[in-house]
């Protein structure tokens, strides 16, 4: 009964914290653009997550060692070294565009002023960072972030066209845009939903709640589920995008729209849980991003690491989250708009995709690190699609994003 | 190699960073003043709370400002009304956020045409 009860609470803390402010960004944007025809992108990349994740999950939970650790160790130094740039660049803006989004959300709900905001939510973060037990910044961050699933009340009440809904399931030819603007929204929202950070918070994750390979079951339906599920929010956005904003010609680029979306349909209630929500759900994202970039840099390095050990413990891990953070305020600081960030920072993630996921299918795959518990055929033959995606669309995503301007046309 | 790729690079950063066209400018003012309409109904009937207008309003204003160097005077001309009828909705009574979101519906069509 314990055990159900605790896969259920890490099922609820995966979909609540699912959503980040890439998520939000382009989901809103993509229904507002092509209505309900990127639909399937999202179930591509929520696979994607899934397939990577789990891969990761198995790792740490085999090999007791997490992710990074093992790809510095089969890649050697100078991939895994690009790797370590590439995801700590992504893994700066993404935070940087999190704690924008955060001031942003403060402000949304209280008016004050932006500027002021900014500091406001760096401390609160860095205060949850020392504080909380690592559980509880899941759990606090994850619930709170399910007052997401206003918008899925808000599709609802708002009656979406059902069967062209279904329809956008479907990939095939679209109308409402250019092509290159299709694209480029496909490119943004498999690397909304693919975002390397999630996968290296996952699998440090993993490594520090103490998993063993007679917890893989619990990765499998953590992985699956929560992701999964996690994925219906995603759904929700763009469809009170599409059924909202597009035929009134409504182009959102303020983190206020989708929270307007859900106050439309269910009034104050559904504007306060929307940003209630949003405010939890990025408020988690900039922890989780914060953290992967310390895990990452900890264990590429080799210093002891880990969120359970005393700051002191961990004293080069702990520096290193908190200089993240300061980094990130800074670049917040400048004024530049965190939504433009936000975007530049997942298209740039797309990017870096590749050195994310494929040292991840070599180690899962090796027997040395495995042994019985590396890839089957399953996860061999989605990891392998992936790839190919995932290279596709990370030569795709700048030229895309130049070509059309940011989606704008 | 970088001889070929530099002057593809730079076509593509011309491409991506030129100045936006005046139908694009039309779009996104349209785009702008429906949001603000939406907002205004919203308001009006309770639907949000007034420090989320005051901000998201301004916020819709801020963006319609930047409209106001259109090359088009009919879009400079309406950017300018509808940043001014946005600035106004923060503050605006009941009466005053339904006369806004009428005007912003006006506003909306009449980029239309």
């Amino acid at each position: 009964m314990r055990k159900i009860l605790a896969v259920a609470l890490g099922i609820l803390s995966a979909i609540g914290g699912f959503v980040d402010i890439g998520d939000l960004v382009f989901n809103t944007e993509a229904g507002a653009t092509f209505g309900y025809q990127l639909l399937w992108a999202v179930v591509v990349g929520v696979v994607g997550i899934v397939v990577y994740s789990e891969m990761c999950g198995r790792v740490s939970a085999v090999a007791k060692r997490p992710v990074f650790d093992l790809v510095r160790e089969r890649v050697g130094f100078g991939m895994g070294l690009a790797t370590l740039i590439a995801s700590e660049i992504v893994n700066l803006m993404t935070c940087a565009a999190e704690i924008g989004g955060i001031a942003l959300c403060l402000q949304l709900l209280s008016a004050l002023p932006y500027r002021l905001l900014i500091p406001v939510a760096v401390l609160a973060l860095l205060l949850a960072g020392w504080v909380l037990p690592f559980e509880w910044i899941e759990r606090l961050f994850g619930y709170l972030g399910l007052c997401l699933l206003v918008f899925a009340v808000a599709a609802i009440k708002l009656h979406p066209d059902w069967g062209q809904v279904a329809h956008g399931f479907v990939p095939g030819s679209h109308d409402g845009g250019s092509t290159l603007v299709y694209l480029y929204f496909v490119v943004g929202l498999l690397g909304a939903a693919m975002t390397p950070y999630e996968v290296y918070f996952y699998s440090s994750g993993a490594v520090e709640d103490g998993w063993g390979p007679e917890d893989l079951g619990l990765n499998r339906v953590t992985a699956m589920i929560g992701y999964g599920l996690g994925g219906f929010l995603s759904f929700a956005l763009m469809i009170v995008a599409a059924t909202l904003f597009l035929p009134q010609g409504i182009s959102p680029e303020l983190l206020g729209t989708p929270a307007l979306g859900a106050a439309h349909a269910l009034g104050l209630a559904g504007l306060l849980l929307a940003l209630v929500g949003i405010l939890f759900a990025i408020g988690g994202a900039a922890i989780e991003t914060a953290f992967a970039g310390a895990y990452n840099l900890a264990q590429f390095f080799g210093w002891r690491w880990g969120k359970r050990k005393r700051p002191a413990g961990a004293p080069r891990f702990t520096l290193a989250w908190v200089v993240i953070f300061v980094l990130a305020i800074a670049v917040v600081m400048t004024g530049i708009d965190p939504i433009k960030l936000t975007e530049y920072s997942v298209i740039f993630s797309v990017v870096a995709l590749p050195l994310t996921y494929l040292p991840i299918l070599l180690v899962a795959n090796d027997r040395a690190y495995m042994g019985s518990h590396r890839n089957g055929r399953l996860a061999n033959t989605l990891g392998m699609l992936y790839l190919f995606v995932i290279l596709a669309i990370s030569l795709a995503a700048i030229p895309l994003m130049l070509l059309t301007n940011g989606g704008q046309g | 190699m970088i001889r070929r790729a530099l002057p593809i690079a730079l076509a593509l950063v011309l491409a991506g960073c030129g100045s936006r066209s005046p139908e694009q400018q039309a779009e996104s003012l349209h785009s702008l003043a429906a949001e603000g309409a939406l907002l205004a109904r919203d308001a009006a009937d309770g639907r949000v709370t007034e420090p989320f207008t005051r901000v998201h309003s301004t916020e819709l204003a801020k963006l319609a400002t930047k409209l106001h160097t259109s090359s088009d005077a009919r879009i400079a001309s309406l950017a300018t009304e509808v940043a001014a009828d946005l600035e106004r909705l923060g503050d605006a009574s009941h009466a005053g956020q339904l006369e806004i979101a009428r005007e912003l519906e006006a506003a909306a069509r009449a980029t239309d045409g």
